[in-house]
């Protein structure tokens, strides 16, 4: 494997800071529909979720920056050389705004409850700004790789979908964990990140030298094996989930999840290499 | 003016002058105890290396190891300074990539962006426990710290800090805006292995050289206009 260097800069930290905005982006858009089927605690859990976790996710992101207390140029109403054609940018905007309108659909949301006059309209409008953004934020991590050219295992089209399926999965976890009906949605959800992280793998063991190296890695990766475990038991009680099922069948599948969702990221993280040979000698 | 760096792996002897003078003169922390056979700067965090290996299969008056110097491509159309959200890497006006250590975060976008391993990210807590001792001259404590310590000569713009993003400037503190400068890791090649000229001035020997195809970019698949070239 001459010339291949395995990513460590990019390690656990990030992993778990993408992990949590993942969570956040899909509990936003279940927030949003629980609300609109006139369940507004359900959604109410939602919110409180996909403000807090984006929160924590800026917090640790900031504690893995090199300088953490100069994040903030990357807004450019702070940094007017701000550089618009970074993914990055556009992520941290959408983070601001998406935790913005969840706090805002939350808020709302508490008043409603608490019998004070909300127009509705104004939930409404929070609530799909949140799912919206939380849409976006599911994709970023996925793009923000995908879009660098360094490491070639993470530059394809695959990994902003297996992002968007992390949040998905995610998300749906949340709900999974509230004992809400979402068994079907989270199974559906988790079979098909396998899927699409089975054919990455394939077919990144058929691209350039070091987009094989780094599937083969992943396939070795403690995080890939735990990760496929976790998510196929999800799928599993995620479908067994029903109204007679036992109480702990729900919890078990969303943490399950969850759990996947992380191990997985992280072993893509982990195995992705740069090629750095010079092939002139 | 367009500086460019062409390097000769036949005329390098691995001696790693280069790095030594590099380290001292951007200040950046150099364990001369740890000397890796392979390695890169993105994992030897240092801005430029030299690593090698042992040649097999070749006739007998073929050098024995073959040294590859690496360092930034100063690329054109530069993967890091696409994706660096602050702006802090930039082009100067001469065509070196920068980075503006204010504005630089430490998000370490760039790092994952650059298709040759030519940047890194530093250790702050090493780095400043290493900076707040005097240079390290005893061996005892020097195993401390994994090797000798270089500590920056002269401290310049755009030298190394611990809460920035590094990589090779092309020695830019050099450039007094009157013609061409000397990067030190050029000035101290004991056989001319590391050569720097102007892209821009015909009668320059070293850009003769890129523009007969004498010298060619490391990795010309990546399509990024590197201006390092390599010698064949």
């Amino acid at each position: 494997m001459e010339g291949i260097v395995f990513n460590r800069v990019w390690g656990m930290p990030i992993a778990v800071e993408m992990t949590l905005l993942s969570v956040a982006s899909f509990a936003a858009v279940w927030a949003f529909y629980f609300w609109s089927k006139g369940a507004p605690r359900a959604a109410l859990a939602g919110g409180l979720v996909a403000t807090l976790l984006p929160i924590g996710s800026l917090g640790i992101l900031a504690l893995d920056l090199l300088k953490p207390f100069s994040g903030f140029l990357v807004f450019p109403v702070v940094n007017p050389s701000v550089n618009l054609g970074s993914w990055m940018v556009w992520g941290g905007l959408a983070i601001g705004g998406f935790i913005a309108a969840s706090a805002s659909f939350t808020f709302l949301l508490r008043a409603a409850l608490s019998d004070r006059p909300v127009k509705a309209g104004l939930i409404r409008g929070a609530g799909l700004v949140a799912a919206t953004l939380g849409v976006f934020l599911a994709v970023y991590p996925g793009q923000l790789m995908a879009a660098e050219r360094g490491i070639a295992f993470w530059h394809s089209a695959a990994v902003p979908i297996i992002a968007l399926l992390m949040g998905a999965v995610g998300g749906t976890a949340v709900y999974a964990l509230f004992q809400r009906p979402v068994g079907t949605w989270l199974s559906a959800a988790t079979v098909s990140l396998i899927v699409v992280y089975l054919l990455h793998l394939s077919s990144s063991g058929t691209g350039p030298r070091v987009a094989a190296v780094s599937a083969a890695v992943t396939t070795q990766h403690w995080g890939f094996v735990a990760g496929t475990v976790l998510a196929l038991t999800a799928t599993i009680l995620g479908l067994v989930t029903r109204r007679q099922s036992p109480r702990w069948i729900g919890p078990v599948a969303g943490v399950a999840a969850m759990a996947a969702v992380f191990t997985l990221r992280l072993a893509l993280l982990e195995a992705g290499a740069w090629e750095v040979a010079t092939p002139l000698y | 003016m367009r500086p460019v760096m062409v390097l000769n792996a036949r005329k390098c002897i691995g001696c790693r002058a280069c790095v030594a003078a590099c380290s001292v003169e951007n200040g950046v922390m150099f364990a001369a105890a740890q000397p890796a056979q392979r390695g890169w700067p993105v994992d030897v965090h240092l801005r430029t290396w030299v690593s090698w290996r042992e040649k097999e299969g070749r006739e007998s008056e073929d050098l024995a190891r073959q040294f590859t110097p690496a360092l930034c491509q100063h690329c054109e159309d530069a993967p890091c300074v696409n994706v660096c959200p602050t702006g802090a890497s930039f082009h100067s006006e001469e065509g070196v990539v920068l980075v503006d250590k204010e504005k630089c975060i430490g998000c370490s976008y760039c790092i994952v962006a650059c298709p040759y391993g030519m940047r890194y990210r530093p250790e702050p807590a090493k780095d400043r426990r290493a900076r707040n001792e005097p240079l390290v001259r005893e061996a005892q404590q020097g195993a401390a710290y994994g090797g000798v310590m270089f500590a920056p000569a002269v401290s310049n713009e755009w030298a190394a800090t611990p809460d920035a993003v590094d990589k090779c400037t092309f020695c830019y503190h050099r450039n007094t805006g009157e013609g061409l400068w000397q990067p030190a890791c050029v000035e101290v090649c004991p056989t001319e292995a590391r050569l720097f000229g102007d892209l821009d001035d015909p009668n320059d020997p070293v850009a003769e050289k890129v523009r007969t195809g004498k010298a060619r970019p490391a990795r010309a698949d990546q399509g990024t206009k590197g201006r390092v070239y390599y010698e064949v």
